[in-house]
């Protein structure tokens, strides 16, 4: 399970996350159900994800920096009165994203990620180490999810076209799953891999 | 209005920016505040990425792949982590063949009729293997033949900054200028793509603009074919106190219609030039122009602008 984590990235002006709002926080996103920072955790991916595919340069700063705003407001006020805390959320976050594209636009935001176009052509030599790399950290990453979950990611990949339709028609079969709810379990297991490569590349 | 359950083509569309503001703007609403629609999106994603890297897309998707998708920086890790995939399989599969082998043959050994399914999973087993080293090797292929671009590209570059700093360094008359522009000299461009087009490769543009071609009236003329994906333009300097700057592309109305990040330039032989890429589906026949800007703590200042016409 993932640890919830007080670092927010770039704290709302003046107003710092404390640990009273930030279980007011979980609290109302939880609407109840008691999922012990579990629906924090699934909102603050799906935001990432969003900013992400946006191409916004730091996704996880503005997920954090939507979250801060909605933990001041409902600081401030108590509550919030919506149908639903995730479309609150969505609503913060196309601001935080208008705010970051005009700040962008405008020249304003000291742009500290890589330089979007290519100076020069990229060494053939560096891009097979970082290949190499990242296929040595996905074999490492593998080794730390359980046989179960190994066995289904590589055995779900297998196949072109009608093979792996019909591949995966047998593994949810044989799992007692759909098909839909096989290619979600992929995708998370998918997911896990990733950022565990991610850290492992960025960390050496 | 797009209504659930939603189609794996609309999906499609939005992961590929071909759908409309106010659809984008619903599936953006919806990829945060429902739970099943955020789900599908990221098993559609994944899904994408390797439809992509295992050469399954069609060519209308693939052109949008390319010159939308990868155009992020979020697009182009999940490709690489999906090539990494797909070599992981093949060096799991390659490990275990041995293995397998050995069982198939113990099986038909021991005359176990009920072991065929077994013997049948082995072979799915190689024949996947199979097929992912073909895979495999074609993509390295085509990894190399866009590496042979690069290269020859860079040869030509480097061919052309000689000539540039050749004809900078030699004392020149007006007249000589003139000459000089009226007559398409090597820097204008080079007008075809650098190499035949590999299925599923980018091809580029290239183009290099000095600055005595950007106060003239003619200017340098591009013609793009339909399968180019990408044009790469180098602008050739005036000396400047700036180590940093920044690109934006304008129509003919002067609106922007691309913009670069943080640019440093690069000297050969002396001369200072700048390298932007940018998608060629930015570009209709029209006439542009490349705006430069020094970047500085302070703001930043305008330095000018390299025109050009597009012919599609």
């Amino acid at each position: 399970m993932e640890r919830l984590s007080l670092q927010t990235g770039r704290p709302a002006k003046e107003w710092t996350l404390g640990a009273s709002a930030f279980h007011r926080l979980l609290e109302w996103l939880d609407e109840g159900a008691g999922s012990s920072g579990q629906s924090y955790l699934e909102l603050r991916r799906r935001l990432v994800a969003y900013f992400d595919r946006k191409d916004c340069p730091a996704p996880d700063d503005l997920a954090d920096e939507t979250l801060n705003r909605v933990a001041r407001r409902l600081d401030e006020l108590g509550t919030i009165d919506i149908e639903a805390p995730a479309k609150y959320c969505y609503i913060i976050a196309r601001h935080v994203f208008l705010e970051n594209l005009r700040e962008r636009q405008n020249y304003r935001l000291l742009d500290d990620a890589a330089p979007q176009t290519v100076t020069s052509p990229p060494d053939p030599d560096d891009e097979k180490v970082v290949r190499e790399k990242m296929l040595d950290c996905l074999e490492g990453c593998t080794k730390t999810i359980d046989a179960a979950k190994r066995d289904l990611i590589l055995r779900y990949y297998i196949g072109k076209q009608q093979v792996k339709i019909k591949n995966r028609q047998a593994l949810a079969r044989e799992l007692g799953i759909s098909v839909n709810a096989l290619s979600i379990r992929a995708c998370r297991i998918r997911e896990k891999l990733g950022a565990c490569v991610k850290q492992c590349v960025s960390t050496g | 209005m797009i209504e659930a359950p939603y189609k794996s083509e609309v999906i499609t569309g939005y992961l590929l920016g071909s759908l409309s503001a106010a659809e984008t703007e619903q599936l953006d609403e919806l990829s945060i505040t429902d739970a099943t629609f955020a789900d599908a999106l990221r098993a559609a994603e994944a899904d994408l990425v390797d439809a992509y890297v295992l050469g399954e897309l069609g060519d209308d998707e693939r052109r949008l792949f390319e010159t939308r998708y990868l155009a992020s920086a979020h697009g182009r890790d999940k490709v690489e982590f999906a090539l990494s995939l797909v070599s992981y399989g093949e060096r799991q599969v390659s490990i275990e063949k041995p293995g397998r082998l050995a069982v198939l043959k113990s099986y038909f050994a021991q005359g176990h009729a009920l072991q065929w399914g077994f013997a049948a999973a082995a072979v799915v087993l190689l024949v996947a293997g199979s097929w992912l080293a073909t895979q495999n090797l074609r993509l390295r292929q085509q990894v190399r033949a866009t590496q042979a671009q690069a290269d020859e590209l860079r040869k030509r570059e480097q061919q052309l900054q000689r000539e540039l700093a050749a004809q900078q360094s030699a004392p020149r008359t007006g007249s000589e200028l003139a000459q000089g522009v009226e007559k398409p000299g090597p820097e204008q461009t080079t007008n075809e793509p650098l190499a035949p087009r590999q299925p599923g490769s980018t091809s580029i543009f290239s183009l290099v603009i000095t600055p005595q071609l950007r106060g003239i009236q003619r200017r340098p003329v591009i013609t793009l074919k339909p399968e180019t994906s990408l044009v790469s333009v180098k602008l050739v300097l005036e000396p400047n106190s700036f180590s940093s700057y920044r690109v934006v592309l304008l129509d003919e109305a002067g609106q922007s219609v691309w913009r670069s990040s943080i640019v440093r330039s690069q000297a050969t032989n002396g001369v200072e030039a700048l390298e932007v890429r940018f998608p060629a589906s930015v570009l209709k026949s029209d006439a542009f122009a490349l705006r430069v800007s020094g970047t500085a703590a302070n703001g930043d200042e305008v330095l000018g602008d390299y025109g050009f016409t597009v012919v599609r």
